[in-house]
């Protein structure tokens, strides 16, 4: 079909159910286009028209299959976030990655009876979601997208299933949802929280529980869900390393110079000579954020030792933590230290790495 | 009174001098420009439409929301590039223009449309607005569009439109009872009917309300004013709704004179703005582009009837300061006092004269010694009832809240009062303060004429000092207090108090609207404390 939709021009390649709803609803299609047209002006119209026959088709396909009445609503619920997506520039190379086309490809035709169900809320939050793990650094988006069809499979409502992909997007390295990520484990059925956190419940001579798992989890951010399921608590022997984070700026790293590190408000805030970055790190992945900031006030604080937190580094590298010691060869010449009380930063003179640290379980390991 | 004190009185009330900067800047502490606090929080929104779409993510503040509605309307549904609702944060500049030296003013912080913004209000409000103007002015198109906010399908929306017309008959607008059970019911309370759709719904347009028969309009009368329908005993009760009535003649003419009783539940009136034929091009797409605007608003500008009551709840949350409540109580008391309608003085007032029949020149022309210019109640022929105050209140709450605003400002005020009391306030024509050629224009120009009152009325706030000396009111804050733990002693002492201050007003001064209030709420004052006196007395005794 060759026709006119709005000023776009459509290939002949758009076919099947997607097809017949836009016809259907020219109309109605041809006025939204008109109207984000006018709002911006400069909208790449050939990239619409792609996407739209593209990424579209696969998904309609599916609900087609599954519940052929609900074509329309998925349709004017696709099209629109599309429209809202290329008028916000979303449709442009970092929208065409490889991810974001298996996110239109994989994904979505997956969940198709949540798209069916709730189209247009379904997508929103699923793109976000995409969108979000994109534009986090060292986050594994297309693991996420793999992995969540899966997920929502073992779970019985949309609520519990974006649960559900919270916990995985945790555990895809998006250190920063931590706590959410948590929180909706906690709202889940056992057997879904179990699955989404990673932990073959049949593994294990008992079913573990759920309740206990989160709560040694809270309690750690370096505790992996498998050794929570095992009931493998830490006691404190020494200190360990746990990540090396950062980097030089020019190598993908955040830091334009050797970066000091700060306590703010109970947070690890990591600074250059010019910005300054919130930091969230756990087993999963490490996430720093640029935070709006006043450095003048942070660049007295190159202190190695936090009494409230019972913490000292020596320039040596030896480490004490309240009943815990060690000597680690990472941290010797080290320049600032912060600790939140679970995980210390150390950095370095003349380094654009941050070494995270942390009071061990047995096995400690130290140089 | 000083010059600094004048200064310190002006930005206290009006805010219109802008305060010095006297703090160097702070540092600040590091705040994350970037948080997800929720995975499936992004560049899209995910704001819940109504209905089967309801969900737990999402939700940006309510009054952010109608403002995106605001603006969508504006931008794309309603061409009406005006901004008659005027709101300064600076002095504006004005120009003047014309022979007539009419005054252009181009405001300095962000204005509206009346005839967009106030239909907004009454959908969240869940009042009554009335949508007046010539033909094809975009009244009915308006209401549509509320409906479709309010998250109906435009089929079932033009479908439950009532259409005014001669032949409406009850049945029309309420239903019909079941012919089956008709025929076979014993009681009326076997009667079953087949009540309209239109009655369950939370917006109700009324198209061309002046049209509808008189017998009609009373049925319409009990569903609009008491939320229910009665047919055949047998009753609907409605949910909370916001009603659009649309007319072509604000006067309550048409082809029916419409119920005084009908006219008076209108909460708002709303003009329809002529189009500015600078706009054109905007028509012409329309057509060429077979654009209807009411077909595509965003899912996520429709409020579900959860925001709808959420908005509702944070509105009634919104406060009026004190002090402007004192502005509004004044402003409203002018017009209700009528010195020749009755002997007893709680009856002296313009509804007395109108309940006793008497022709208003012959009450007018007995009014002697007040100066009909600068006596604001000489330009009405009515009062304000207590509905009309209620509904100014309210609307002046959801403007505030509309603009993000926890505390109702004097600019909020003074925008909305016009609207609410266009219908209200029954203007006295023959007044001299039309005499005069600067006011010959609020004879048709009711918006104007009922902002002008306000601002009069608030100059003779400011000129009796009445924010600084109210003995009136610090009495009547005295006994708000409570009578307990109160002697003998006090009480004299509040007594006499009471009767100083009436003697004041009676040493010849004229009896004004304000004046008339007053000494009612003196007498009141002078009640509660000699009852509470006797009462000590018998304690004491006992």
């Amino acid at each position: 079909m060759t026709g006119q939709m709005g000023a776009v021009t459509v290939p002949a390649r758009l076919s099947g159910p997607l097809a017949d709803s836009l016809r259907r609803n020219r109309d109605r299609f041809n006025a939204a286009y008109f109207l984000a047209r006018r709002a911006s002006p400069r909208i790449d119209e050939a990239s619409f028209a792609g996407h739209l026959c593209d990424n579209l088709q696969p998904v309609v396909d599916a609900v087609a299959r599954h519940a052929p009445e609900r074509v329309d609503a998925v349709v004017q619920a696709l099209y629109d976030v599309s429209l809202e997506l290329l008028c916000k520039g979303g449709l442009s190379e970092s929208g065409r990655s490889k991810a974001m086309r298996r996110f239109w490809h994989e994904l979505l035709p997956a969940v198709h009876s949540h798209l069916a169900h709730r189209p247009d809320f379904t997508v929103r939050a699923l793109l976000n979601a995409a969108l979000n793990l994109v534009s986090t650094k060292g986050a594994r988006v297309e693991e996420w997208i793999e992995g969540f069809p899966d997920l929502a499979l073992q779970t019985e409502s949309l609520d519990e299933a974006l649960d559900a992909g919270r916990v995985f997007a945790w555990r895809c390295g998006m250190a920063q949802i931590r706590r959410a990520a948590l929180t909706a484990a906690g709202r889940m059925r056992p057997a879904a929280a179990l699955a989404a956190l990673g932990i073959a419940g049949n593994v294990w001579k008992r079913t573990p529980r759920v309740p206990d798992i989160l709560l040694a989890l809270t309690n750690d951010p370096w505790l992996h869900p498998e050794e929570a399921a095992a009931g493998a608590a830490r006691k404190n022997i020494g200190v360990r390393a746990v990540a090396v984070a950062g980097g030089f700026r020019g190598f993908g790293g955040p830091f334009a110079s050797p970066p000091r590190a700060a306590l703010i408000d109970g947070a690890i805030v990591l600074y250059d000579s010019e910005c300054a970055w919130h930091l969230d790190a756990d087993i999963f992945g490490t996430v720093f954020h640029k935070v709006v900031a006043d450095i003048s006030v942070l660049k007295d604080a190159n202190i190695l030792r936090d009494e409230s937190q019972g913490i000292t580094v020596s320039p040596e590298g030896a480490i004490v933590w309240n009943d815990a010691a060690g000597r680690l060869q990472e941290a010797e010449n080290a320049s600032s230290m912060a600790c939140d009380g679970v995980t210390a930063a150390i950095t370095r003179f003349h380094s654009h790495k941050v070494l995270l640290i942390t009071r061990s379980r047995e096995g400690a390991h130290s140089s | 009174m000083s010059f600094d004190d004048a200064i310190s009185k002006i930005r206290s009330v009006f805010g219109k001098v802008s305060a010095s900067p006297t703090h160097p800047p702070r540092k600040t502490r590091p705040r994350r420009s970037f948080d997800v606090a929720d995975l499936y929080e992004g560049p899209l929104d995910t704001r819940q439409p109504s209905g089967a779409e309801a969900g737990k993510t999402g939700g940006p503040r309510l009054d952010d929301k109608l403002r995106q509605a605001y603006f969508w309307v504006t931008n794309h549904a309603i061409i009406s590039p005006f901004y008659d609702i005027e709101f300064n944060d600076e002095p504006p500049q004005s120009f003047v223009l014309g022979d007539r030296k009419s005054r252009l003013v181009l405001p300095t912080d962000q204005s509206y449309s009346s005839f967009v913004l106030l239909p907004l209000l009454t959908l969240v409000l869940r009042r009554r607005c009335l949508l007046v103007g010539g033909p094809g002015r975009g009244k009915t198109a308006s209401a549509i569009l509320m409906a479709v906010l309010a998250g109906y399908k435009l089929r079932d929306i033009k479908r439950a439109i009532q259409h005014g017309q001669p032949q409406m008959t009850i049945a029309d607008l309420l239903g019909n009872p079941l012919p089956s059970s008709l025929v076979n019911a014993e009681t009326m309370d076997d009667v079953k009917i087949s009540w309209r759709k239109w009655l369950s719904m939370r917006v109700k347009i009324i198209d061309e309300y002046n049209r509808i028969p008189t017998r009609t309009q009373s049925a319409l009368l009990t569903v609009l004013a008491d939320d229910y329908a009665e047919l055949y005993d047998q009753i609907y009760e409605c949910p909370p709704s916001a009603w659009y009535l649309t007319a072509n003649d604000d006067a309550g003419g048409g082809t029916y004179q419409v119920i005084e009783a009908l006219r008076d539940r209108i909460d708002v009136v709303v003009k329809a703005l002529h189009f500015n034929t600078r706009f054109l091009h905007e028509l012409q797409v329309r057509i060429e582009e077979g654009i209807r605007p009411e077909e595509v608003v965003p899912q996520n500008l429709v409020f579900s009837e959860a925001e709808m009551d959420g908005a509702y709840k944070e509105i009634l949350a919104v406060q009026i300061p004190p002090a402007l409540r004192r502005r509004i109580e004044f402003f409203m008391s002018h017009f209700e006092f009528c010195d020749g309608a009755a002997d007893q003085v709680e009856y002296k007032t313009k509804d007395t004269a109108k309940l006793g029949g008497i022709e208003w020149s012959v009450i007018t022309a007995g009014e002697t010694g007040k100066d009909k210019i600068r006596d604001l109640g000489s330009q009405t022929q009515n009062g304000l009832s207590v509905r009309a105050m209620m509904t100014v209140l309210a609307y002046a709450k959801a403007l505030s809240w509309f603009r993000g605003f926890e505390e109702v400002g004097y600019d909020d005020v003074r925008q909305i009062i016009p609207f609410v009391l266009h219908d209200k306030l029954v203007q006295d024509a023959d007044s001299p303060f039309f005499e005069l050629q600067e006011h010959a224009a609020f004879r048709t120009d009711r918006i104007g004429w009922i902002r002008k009152l306000f601002d009069l009325s608030c100059e003779e706030y400011d000129r009796l000092d009445l924010d600084r000396d109210d003995p009136v009111a610090a009495l009547l804050n005295e006994i708000d207090k409570g009578l307990d733990g109160v002697d003998e002693a006090e009480v004299r002492k509040r007594l006499a108090a009471i009767e100083r201050q009436i003697g004041e007003i009676s040493k010849g001064r004229k009896i004004y609207g304000h004046l008339f209030d007053d000494v009612l709420a003196l007498k009141y004052m002078h009640q509660r404390y000699t009852n509470y006196l006797k009462w000590l007395s018998w304690k004491d005794r006992s």
